[in-house]
């Protein structure tokens, strides 16, 4: 029933060498961007992996997190570190165009030397949480940026399109009893955030331009929720949504909202589905596929597991890869988005505590 | 609640459990004085003496071998057929009283005592779990210690030093996992919860002064 | 011959007042004056006139000046020069100036010297001096060095006898010095003089009339002073210490009895301090009081020492019993003060609260010794201790149970009368009170030690067996102790034998006290000795019989093993046949004649090691235990031969049992002749051990099973250590002995014993007892025997080697043989002889070494040995033979078995270095005062071995230079002729060679040549070969040190990863768990040599350049170890993961600064 040898290795990517904590891909350009204990951030180029740029001797500690904002102009990213603050890292220089996807770049690839790399510019540090940043992520318009710290506030960031001002619109206090460990842009402008307090919480603007107000509070878990990730919108189209979170109690669990019990202040998620229990120890990353619909989660045991859903709300496990960073934990995963509808294996990132970065392929 | 260590009774520590005075009985006659052989020139047939082990004693000059081997050409004249083999080395495995003998001697921040000594860390309450059964793989490393007093924070640090004592000393494949005993803290599920938490630790680690007190604790490590 | 002026002095004086300051020109001219006076050429008279004007010249100084003059020349005169009429002129010269205070100094100065001289006399004119003290002097207005003044004056006025009785026997004088002492005296505070104060108060106290009336004032001037808190000055030139000044205090307080009134009650007062040293000097100046004042009065007082001093004991529930006996005992045998200063100040503190305890507990034995003149007085004093006692032991509630018996028994120990008398009123409450069925194991420890108490006043009384000096003769039918002597062993033995297992400390107890009991002169008799002796045979037979493994009880007998030997060594010393006899016979017999089925080697183990224990302290118990073991071990292999039990491991079981008793009696004589370094090997020794030896190695025949290299070994190093350790004047008999056994196996007299084969027609590995039995004997005062030649036996020696016969072991006895020989014997005279043997064996390798492998390989071994002969003495030919070893690699390059020489040839410098057990000399290093290191031979252990001491520094310093050189020559061009292979083959030799040699080398040597020498250490780590390697590894562990940590810090680059490489085992990489190890660079080949030595003495190498290199060097390689280094936490050995542990931990706290 379960393969396991469906999930090959393509590529193994050593250039940190410390934890790799996030993994990061560009909603629309072929950017990865990696971030690690060691302090720096490297930009790959998702075609061939080559390192684009190294982004390093901002932080003092271990950069806990990466997002990459999504506008399509420059490609601009925002990073959280445990030394309690964010970088914003952007790329300016306007004759963009060279790397248009079909580019072929002579294969000694972009090394750190290669003339590209003077372009990547540190455009701001955004200070303002009282200690270590767990989470950025950009909002799908990406005007507005949330962070999540241990002071269990999460902070909500305006920017205008040159990423050079911020400024801090809201923050939301009192909602989690302690620290906060996850948060994501949904679709629409809602705002889901996980924390060790193993509750899930939903905020959503009451209406454009209103401060987010806290409309589900969800007991998720029985222990630390790590991560949560969307089901990709365009697949659904109706009127439905579903988000799936992973938590140290071993289980990963998919929430969904139907039309009928959505309204201005109150969005009544329902568990729609716990999927089969495989993992031990604590699961610290999940991501949906937007071209397969499945489910990827990493955690502790070493272990990649995905998971199909055979029937609406019920799932099983599609494959298993053991010992994906030899004998360490997994920190993260995330599918690439394939914008190839005919292609026949889709490919996803993980990054472990070896301090590699695994890049994974898998039929559809 | 009772706390089960509130005035610490001192063991003495010459009693607790280690495995490190080696046992040594010079009754027999130690294979070293007997090691005549060695100061014969031809090769010896391991004779069937039952009291000498005898050392195989021949130069190893290996022949040339042809794998990229960026040292330089002495290396290659080893002779092929004396090398170490160590598939036969008897495996001596990773136990309990392993662990202890690592932590057993971290200083306790507050009393000039040893873990072992104040009965915070007991061979007892540590148990190993092999994930898989050739006890090669990921394996997962219990502790539970008993905090000499019940408020959180000390109990936090001790566990603090006793995982980086055991990062830092075991081979990454052991999952560290550090409890209190049953009853032993008024907030027990929480500071069990602190102490598991791999991202907090990892961010403890990185603060200097924290990491300046660990340095201390672990300087009486034996 | 006068002056100008006539007048004798007048130049002079003038001349002493120019230098006047200057101590030393000042002198000449008065001895000029001395020695006119002296001579008579002029008067004294004369001086004081030509002073004239001066002297009462209104300037003071000038006055002062004429005055020092003359009072200097007094001091120089000849004591019996001046009449005692001019005495007197001088003094109420003197008196009339008395109240010049300028000049004060030069006339007490003046007086002093007039009161020393001869014909000083007490009279109407010197009292005036007494009485001058009393009123116009007034002691704070002059300082200390004046003040020093009035007290030698004092002191010199009755220094003459004659004069003391004048001063004395007239009591207004009598009167008017005491009072002009009391008037000097009061406040003063300067050590020198408080000194020569309390001198004088004690002179008055003991031997002035009329002290009555003075005696408060006396006793206020010195009592004041007490306690002495005095720290003396760094450079004090009078070297005055706080004890002088205590007991110069103390005789004072002490000098008349009659101050007792006042000094008793002083004393008390100051006992209510804590401060032990305050006590501890009440309690000495107490000792010395009842020391000193007679008895009746003390007789009157010692009511309130007793009352005032008991609660001190009494009241005291933490008094360290064990030690303050102990110190009693020290304090009797006056052993000499341990200094407290080097303790830390609680161990200060335990100290002196001991000596504080005892000293009290002592004061009351010496009441008790006190009165033993008057026996009302004692009575008395025993009856009232009695009285206040009893009620206390009587109590069983009462705390002051332990304290009271404690007081007793230190007053037992005063003398008969009070041992006796104690012990009656107290024995049957000791003993009775003590209902010790019901006793528990609390209680029986309490009972013990109470009646240890006693035992010790007895001990310290009548003395013990071995020695009983200043104790008083024992009394044997009067002595009260005698009627208990049967209760106390049985509490000891009881307790001794209760349920056995468990209270080991209570087991201790009564050894330890049983142990005390046998000490007591005369108090056992044999037959209660020998039901002690079989008290300890049951506990240990039971130990000795133990089933399985019993863990639990195996480390209860541990614990009391070490106390039952003690009481067996007393045993021995009183009566060692008791031991050698009964109790080796008792043991002897529970080892088994034979082996049985499943031999359980554990008891016979503990049996052995019961005997071995204590017979290696014991001359006589060793001779004895030698012979009877060797006959039950002569059984023990009749035994075997004759059970025709075919079981497959029979045999083997026989040997390993064989071995164990051989074992034991090896270990034993080691033992012994290491801790009595002068002890000669006795006639039993020689005479008989060593026949029955001979006789049972000759009787096995070469199929048996013991004809075994352990067995062999083990004999021939007992002969050795026999042979070695008797008289030097036997040694020619024993060598022309061993000869004639072992060469011309004829009998002889020194032992009956035939040896069936001579080892030359019958190669046997019995040759190693020859050889090591000649190996022990001197050869400087010996010759090699006369029936065969030294070389004729080289020569035979070589033909046997060459038949290349047996198997390792008998023939490296030949080789050892030859070496012996040709070190000892081959004297110089035969040295062209010598010469002869070597050219002669250098030519056969040189033909054979192209053409002939076997060949060569027996002439090198050959070579080898006898050039180890002679390097080790230095001889002529040693640094040749090296270099002629040296130079064989080029040929063996040349042969078609290249590798396999070149190993032959490495391994012969092994052999070249390598110390034997039998010849290696104990060299202590001694680092001495100034730091140097010099090599000295440890006394008493000398092996006979003709072994100079710096000859391996020689052979060192030939070998390691070419060493080198010929490397660094091989590295860069290829010689003609040699193609690629030999060249590595040969660079290969040298590295081996180089690591293989240094291993052995003493580090300076190391050190010398460091520079050149430790590149190629790096590059023979690298050597695929786990032996060179972990020689390499050990070498550079002995290098890393503060002297090197320079040279070393520049070849990290390199070194680093070599030592990452040697520590990775291939097993990590089979279970490839580690996603991340190709990125660890492993080298597959290089990892196969590392062996668990080499992964562990890498890993020790990284651990000490932590230590040793300085930081900046170390933290850009921290990254890199500590990626590596979760290899070896996972390795296979524990030792390797324990250092790989200790090693990551400190590179991790590289640069971490510590909270």
């Amino acid at each position: 029933m379960v393969a396991n040898d469906k999930i090959k290795l393509v590529r193994t990517l050593r250039d940190h060498n410390n934890k790799v904590w996030s993994v990061a891909t560009h909603q629309s350009l072929p950017l990865l961007a990696t971030a690690s204990a060691d302090k720096t951030i490297i930009v790959y180029d998702l075609n061939n992996f080559n390192v684009i740029t190294k982004l390093s001797e901002t932080h003092q500690k271990s950069i806990r997190s990466v997002s990459w904002k999504p506008s399509s102009e420059f490609p601009c990213l925002a990073a959280g570190s445990f030394d309690s603050t964010m970088s914003i890292w952007a790329k300016t220089d306007e004759n963009f165009e060279e790397y248009s996807d079909d580019d072929d770049i002579d294969d000694d690839g972009a090394q750190e030397g290669n003339s590209t790399n003077k372009q990547w510019s540190l455009m701001a540090i955004i200070e303002g949480h009282e200690n270590e940043i767990k989470c950025v992520s950009w909002s799908a318009d990406g005007n507005y940026l949330a962070s999540c710290s241990r002071d269990k506030t999460v902070w909500i960031w305006e920017t205008d399109e040159y990423n050079e001002e911020f400024e801090c619109i809201n923050v939301l206090q009192d909602y989690h009893s302690q620290d906060v460990k996850f948060i994501k842009w949904g679709p629409d402008q809602c705002l889901i955030s996980a924390s060790y307090d193993d509750t899930i919480k939903v905020f959503k603007e009451p209406s454009p331009g209103d401060d987010l107000t806290c409309v589900c509070d969800l007991n998720a878990h029985d222990g630390t929720v790590w991560a949560i990730d969307f089901e990709p919108m365009e697949v659904v189209g109706t009127k439905h949504w579903r988000f799936v979170s992973c938590s140290d109690d071993s289980s990963v669990k998919v929430w969904a909202l139907t039309e009928e019990n959505r309204s201005e202040e109150l969005e009544d998620w329902q568990l729609q589905a716990k999927l089969p229990i495989k993992h031990k120890g604590s699961i610290y990353s999940v991501s949906w596929s937007a071209n397969s619909g499945r489910i990827a989660s990493v955690g502790s045991d070493g272990n990649l597991i995905i998971y199909k859903e055979i029937e609406s709300g019920k799932w099983e496990i599609d494959s298993i890869k053991p010992l994906a960073h030899g004998v360490f934990d997994l920190n993260c995963v995330v599918w690439i988005k394939n914008i190839d509808e005919s292609a026949t294996t889709e490919r996803l990132i993980t990054g472990g505590d070896n301090g590699t970065v695994n890049i994974w392929e898998i039929e559809m | 609640m009772s706390v089960l260590n509130a005035n610490p009774t001192v063991y003495d520590v010459s009693s607790l459990p280690t495995r490190h005075q080696k046992r040594n009985n010079d009754f027999m006659l130690k294979n070293e004085d007997l090691s005549l052989y060695k100061l014969c020139l031809n090769d010896i047939d391991t004779s069937n003496d039952l009291m000498i082990k005898n050392t195989q004693y021949a130069l190893e000059v290996q022949k040339k071998d042809l794998s990229d081997n960026d040292t330089s050409s002495v290396e290659e004249l080893s002779s092929e057929e004396s090398y170490y083999d160590d598939d036969d080395e008897e495996e001596e495995e990773i136990d309990s009283l392993e662990i202890y003998d690592l932590i057993a001697s971290i200083s306790d921040p507050e009393h000039p005592l040893s873990l072992a000594a104040l009965g915070v860390v007991n061979l007892g309450d540590i148990t190993i779990n092999y994930y898989d059964e050739s006890k090669k793989g990921i394996a997962e490393v219990v502790v539970k210690i008993t905090p000499t007093i019940n408020h959180c924070s000390l109990a936090t640090l001790i566990g603090l030093g006793i995982r980086v004592r055991l990062e830092r000393c075991l081979p990454p494949r052991f999952r560290i996992v550090i409890l209190l005993k049953e009853g032993s803290h008024q907030s027990e599920n929480q500071v069990n919860k602190q102490l598991n938490d791999k991202e907090r630790i990892s961010a403890a680690c990185e603060n200097g002064q924290l990491l300046s007190v660990i340095s201390t604790m672990l300087s009486t490590c034996v | 011959m006068s002056d100008i002026d006539g007048k004798p002095f007048t130049a002079l004086v003038s001349d002493y007042f120019t230098h006047v300051d200057d101590t030393s020109d000042s002198d000449e001219p008065l001895n000029e004056i001395v020695k006119k006076i002296t001579n008579n050429d002029a008067k004294l008279v004369e001086l004081i006139q030509s002073l004239g004007n001066d002297l009462k010249n209104e300037d003071g100084a000038s006055r002062a000046k004429a005055l020092g003059c003359l009072s200097k020349v007094l001091e120089r005169l000849p004591l019996g020069k001046l009449s005692s009429v001019e005495i007197g002129h001088l003094i109420k010269f003197f008196m009339t100036k008395f109240d010049d205070i300028l000049a004060f100094k030069q006339i007490l100065t003046g007086l002093n010297s007039l009161i020393l001289m001869d014909r000083f006399e007490i009279n109407e004119i010197s009292e005036v001096i007494i009485k001058e003290f009393t009123e116009s002097y007034n002691a704070k207005n002059f300082n200390a060095h004046v003040r020093y003044l009035t007290f030698q004056i004092l002191d010199n006025i009755i220094r003459q006898p004659r004069n003391f009785v004048a001063v004395t026997s007239d009591s207004k004088l009598n009167d008017a010095y005491i009072k002009s002492f009391l008037n000097i005296a009061t406040g003063e505070k300067d050590p020198r003089n408080l000194m020569l104060s309390f001198h004088l108060n004690e002179i008055i106290l003991k031997q002035f009339n009329n002290i009555d009336s003075f005696k408060e004032d006396l006793f206020d001037n010195s009592f004041c002073y007490f306690p002495i808190a005095f720290k003396p000055p760094k450079n004090d030139p009078y070297k005055i210490t706080t004890n002088d000044l205590k007991s110069a205090l103390r005789n004072t307080l002490t000098a008349n009895d009659s101050t007792i009134e006042d000094l008793l009650p002083n004393l008390f007062e100051k006992l209510t301090s804590t401060s032990m040293s305050v006590k501890q000097d009440v309690l000495d100046t107490l000792k010395d009081a009842i020391g000193k004042f007679n008895a009746e009065v003390v007789n009157v007082h010692w009511i309130e020492i007793w009352d005032a001093l008991k609660f001190e004991i009494l009241h005291n529930d933490n008094i360290p019993y064990y030690s303050v006996i102990r110190k009693i005992d020290d304090l009797r045998e006056n052993k000499l003060e341990e200094n407290l200063e080097m303790l830390t100040n609680d161990e200060k503190e335990k100290k002196e609260s001991v000596k504080v305890t005892s000293s009290t507990l002592l004061l009351f034995k010496q009441l008790a010794t006190k009165f033993a003149e008057k026996d009302e007085f004692l009575q008395l004093y025993l009856e009232k201790l009695i009285e206040d006692l009893l009620s206390n032991i009587n109590d069983p509630k009462s705390k002051l149970v332990k304290q009271s018996y404690l007081l007793l028994s230190v007053i037992a120990q005063a003398n008969d009368y009070s041992f006796n008398y104690i012990i009656k009123n107290i024995g049957p409450i000791l003993m009775k009170s003590n209902k010790l069925q019901a006793a528990n194991v609390e209680e029986q420890k309490v009972i013990i030690e109470e009646i240890s108490f006693f035992l010790h006043s007895y001990l310290n009384l009548y003395g013990s067996f071995t020695n009983s000096a200043n104790t008083r003769p024992l009394d044997l039918e009067t002595n009260a102790m005698m009627a208990h002597k049967d209760e106390i062993i049985i509490i000891l033995s009881r307790s001794l034998v209760s349920s056995s297992g468990s209270f080991a400390d209570l087991k201790i107890q009564a050894l330890r006290n049983l142990r005390l009991l046998l000490e007591l002169k005369g108090f056992l008799n044999i037959s209660e000795v020998r039901m002690i002796l079989n008290y300890i045979s049951d506990i240990l037979i039971e130990y000795v019989s133990l089933e399985g493994n019993n863990e639990e009880k195996e480390s209860q007998f541990n614990k009391i093993y070490k106390s039952c030997l003690s009481v067996l060594a007393t045993i021995t010393e009183m009566n060692n046949v008791l031991i050698s006899g009964e109790f080796f016979s008792q043991f002897l017999s529970l080892l088994a004649d034979e082996i049985v089925e499943a031999p359980d080697f554990k008891n016979s183990e503990k049996i052995l090691s019961i005997l071995s224990d204590l017979s290696c302290k014991n001359s006589n118990l060793l001779e004895v235990l030698s012979i009877r073991l060797l006959s039950k071990l002569n059984i023990v292999i009749d035994n075997c031969k004759k059970n025709d039990n075919k079981a497959a491991d029979y045999n083997d079981k026989c040997l390993k049992y064989a071995l164990l008793i051989l074992n034991v009696l090896y270990n034993s004589l080691f033992k012994f002749l290491k801790s009595h370094p002068d002890f000669k090997t006795s006639n039993n020794f020689l005479k008989k051990y060593i026949p029955l030896l001979l006789t049972l190695c000759f009787s096995i025949d070469s199929k048996d099973v013991f004809y075994n290299d352990s067995l062999v070994e083990l004999s021939s190093r007992i002969l050795f250590l026999i042979v070695l350790r008797s008289e030097i004047s036997m040694h020619q008999e024993i060598l022309d002995t061993f000869i004639g056994l072992f060469v011309e196996s004829k009998a002889t007299d020194l032992f009956e014993v035939i040896m069936p084969e001579n080892i030359f027609n019958y190669q046997s590995k019995m040759v190693h007892l020859f050889v090591k039995s000649i190996a022990g004997i001197d050869f400087k005062s010996t010759t090699w025997s006369t029936q065969i030649s030294v070389n004729d036996f080289t020569d035979k020696t070589i033909e046997l080697l060459n038949l290349k016969e047996g198997d390792v072991y008998q023939r490296l006895g030949y080789l050892q043989l030859l070496f012996m020989v040709v070190n000892k014997w081959s004297g110089s005279s035969e040295d062209d002889s010598t010469m002869e043997l070597y050219s002669k064996l250098t030519g056969n390798i040189k033909s054979h070494i192209t053409n002939n492998f076997n060949e060569t390989v027996n002439d090198l071994e050959i070579f080898v040995w006898i050039a180890k002969a002679l390097i080790l003495k230095n001889h002529r030919l040693s640094a040749d033979a090296a270099q002629f070893l040296l130079g064989l690699i080029d040929d063996a390059a040349k042969s078609p078995e290249a590798k396999a020489l070149s190993d032959k040839i490495c391994k012969s410098f092994d052999i070249l270095v390598t110390e034997e057990i039998i010849f290696k000399v104990d060299y202590t290093r001694q680092v001495d005062s100034g730091m140097k290191r010099k090599l000295l031979k440890k006394d008493g252990v000398n092996h006979n071995i003709n072994l100079k001491p710096l000859y391996k520094q020689k052979l060192f310093e030939i070998l390691i230079p070419s060493l080198i050189s010929s490397f660094q020559t091989n590295t860069k061009v290829y010689s003609d002729g040699d193609d690629e292979n030999s060249t590595i083959l040969k660079k290969a030799f040298y590295l081996t060679t180089l690591s293989l040699v240094s291993n052995h080398m003493s580090t300076d040597i190391i050190l010398m040549q460091l520079e050149d020498l430790f590149p190629l250490l790096i590059e023979s780590i690298k050597l695929n070969s786990s032996q060179v390697r972990g020689a390499a590894l050990t070498t550079l562990d002995s290098l890393i040190t503060e002297r090197t940590v320079k040279l070393i810090g520049n070849y990290l680059s390199s070194l680093i990863p070599t030592l990452i490489n040697c520590f990775k085992s291939a097993n990590y990489f089979k279970k490839d768990l580690d996603e991340n190890a190709e990125s660890l660079k492993i080298d597959k080949v290089f990892m196969k040599y590392n062996s668990p030595e080499v992964r562990e003495k890498s890993l020790g190498c990284l651990l000490k350049l932590c230590q040793y290199i300085d930081l900046i060097k170390l933290v850009p390689f921290k990254e890199v170890v500590l990626k590596n280094m979760v290899v070896p936490l996972d390795d296979k050995k524990r030792d390797v993961r324990k250092k790989a542990c200790d090693c990551r931990q400190d590179f991790y706290e590289l640069g971490q600064v510590k909270a």
